[in-house]
């Protein structure tokens, strides 16, 4: 396993430095080279974890950053997104009811879409946003 | 964010001049648009030809947008790529705006419609 982690200030003027970032790794990638469409969905769900932890994730400390780390497995790669904020309850969040036009809601709706599994845990170290999608994962088609 | 802005026979038409609507634009968007119905403007075609990629911030924007013009105006949506309108179609949003190919399509459906 090859891990690439990427620390920056929690500000929105570096979302695009992150999802850019996370494209030229997927390149790296020879699985994803061969499907554009995971690169997007990636490239889609760094922007959504990663705008969550700018808006929401204010830490007290010092340095208030966001990480990301980067794990690339053989079979699938692990996103983590890591804030120092109070956190939240992944369940807790519903999906978007479309029927009553919501403007907000659908940025974990969207990653919940596109990655074959995602987990949320809150540590001594932050919160961390962990997305997993497999090379060959039935999302990946 | 640049947006390039006409009128054809009282249809605002919209352009955003970004290759992505994110959330380190969509409060400046969302606030231009506003304006504009503030303003009166009350019929509009945004033509997203030359957004590439588009996040739940920008969908939220534009969410609010139409939740604000209400019964009270109509909004079209047009020149969407592949991977915009497969956001808007994920996220079934394509079920509440009308999306059209062609900003001629869009104007022709404001006019007939």
């Amino acid at each position: 396993m090859e891990e690439i982690r990427l620390t920056f200030p929690r500000k929105v003027s570096y979302l695009y430095f992150a999802t850019s970032i996370s494209k030229q790794i997927c390149q790296q990638i020879q699985e994803c080279r061969e499907d554009k469409k995971f690169a997007a969905d990636v490239e889609l769900c760094v922007s959504e974890a990663c705008t969550n932890a700018i808006k929401y994730g204010r830490s007290s400390e010092r340095e208030d950053v966001i990480s990301l780390y980067f794990q690339i497995h053989a079979d699938k790669l692990i996103i983590k997104v890591q804030d120092k904020g109070s956190g939240f309850n992944l369940n807790s969040l519903p999906d978007p009811d479309i029927e009553s036009l919501p403007d907000r809601g659908y940025g974990l709706y969207i990653i919940r879409s596109k990655m074959d599994d995602v987990q949320y845990s809150q540590t001594e170290k932050g919160n961390f946003l962990t997305m997993i999608k497999s090379f060959k994962g039935e999302h990946n088609t | 964010m640049k947006l390039n802005v006409t009128r054809k026979d009282g249809i605002l038409i919209i352009t955003p001049k970004v290759k992505r609507i994110d959330a380190s634009v969509a409060a400046d968007f969302k606030s231009k648009l506003i304006d504009f119905l503030d303003n009166g403007d009350k019929v509009i075609v945004i033509n997203l030809s030359e957004v590439d990629f588009i996040d739940s911030s920008g969908l939220g924007a534009m969410v609010l947008i139409l939740r604000k013009i209400g019964t009270d105006g109509r909004i079209k949506l047009c020149k969407l790529n592949e991977g915009v309108r497969s956001i808007f179609e994920l996220t079934r949003l394509d079920e509440v705006f009308e999306i059209h190919k062609s900003e001629e399509g869009a104007l022709e459906s404001l006019k007939t419609g």
